[in-house]
């Protein structure tokens, strides 16, 4: 039996992480065949052709019609980002034929043409590829973006949909998501706080504004005077 | 293909039939076959893949 726990601390950290393998339809740890590490050569990138909303369940459902023995798929990743660890990555399963013992197939769920993927489902996307790529010492032939392909880059189909590779797969690499942000407004700097007030320099001011209502009012007097004699 | 015409198509219950048209309607993209066989020297091969879909 292929056993072989993941823990993906990006998805953990965000709860975007569930290991339904031993829960879901099927057999997730044998089938369809056991194969080497060194045998991986792409994470493959497909969509289910389904509602948006389908579950990892409903996918299961379709590959039990098929008369296959367990999903076809490693990963789910549902509307909501979830990532659903649905067939254990030590076995070879079924979404890419004749190339099976080489991929790690990931499902979008969705119909990308006829509509794109969450933002969720491509940041999940983007930390489970990062994770196979740079953070598996386990996995050593996968080791560079190049490797994430689409399921029309390896057989004659549609999937991934019309915006694979453009732009989806560049979304994907770059974990740029389809909602525009807000741009950052910088930040405003504070505003100086006033000088401490003197006493004294109020004191001064208050003297010389006397001085000088006391010459006017002695220049008064002057004149008066003047006037009088 | 359609739905109806899935190799195990007629084990599903009712409601398991009713769940996938109501998820995957007509979409003819369903027909792709992606099974294969094992290779002959893997491990534990439990699947013989005779006539995957």
């Amino acid at each position: 039996m292929a056993d072989t726990p993941l823990t993906i601390p990006s998805l953990v950290n965000r709860g975007k992480w569930h290991d339904y393998r031993k829960d879901i339809w099927g057999d997730s740890f044998n089938w369809n065949w056991v194969r080497l590490w060194k045998q991986l050569k792409y994470v493959v990138m497909h969509h289910s052709v389904t509602k948006h909303e389908a579950t990892p369940d409903d996918i299961a459902l379709l590959h039990k019609a098929r008369g296959w023995a367990g999903i076809g798929y490693h990963f789910v990743i549902t509307k909501d980002g979830m990532v659903h660890y649905v067939g254990d990555i030590s076995t070879a399963r079924a979404n890419v034929a004749n190339m099976n013992e080489q991929v790690i197939g990931v499902c979008l769920v969705g119909d990308f043409t006829k509509h794109l993927p969450s933002d969720e489902q491509i940041r999940s996307a983007h930390d489970l590829c990062k994770f196979f790529f740079f953070e598996a010492p386990s996995l050593p032939t996968l080791k560079e973006w190049d490797q994430l392909v689409g399921h029309k880059n390896l057989d004659a189909t549609a999937c991934p949909g019309l915006s694979w590779p453009v732009d989806m797969r560049d979304r994907i690499i770059k974990r740029l998501i389809y909602t525009p942000q807000p741009t950052p407004t910088p930040p405003v700097p504070p505003t100086p706080p006033p000088p401490p007030v003197d006493p004294c320099a109020i004191q001064k001011a208050q003297i010389v504004d006397l001085k000088r209502q006391y010459k006017i009012l002695h220049d008064i007097i002057d004149k008066i005077k003047e006037a009088l004699v | 293909m359609k739905l109806e015409e899935l190799k195990d198509w007629n084990k599903l219950s009712p409601q398991e039939q009713s769940r996938l048209r109501e998820v995957y309607g007509d979409n003819p993209h369903i027909t792709k076959t992606m099974a294969e066989k094992p290779p002959v020297d893997s491990e534990n091969p439990r699947d013989k893949g005779e006539d995957h879909g």
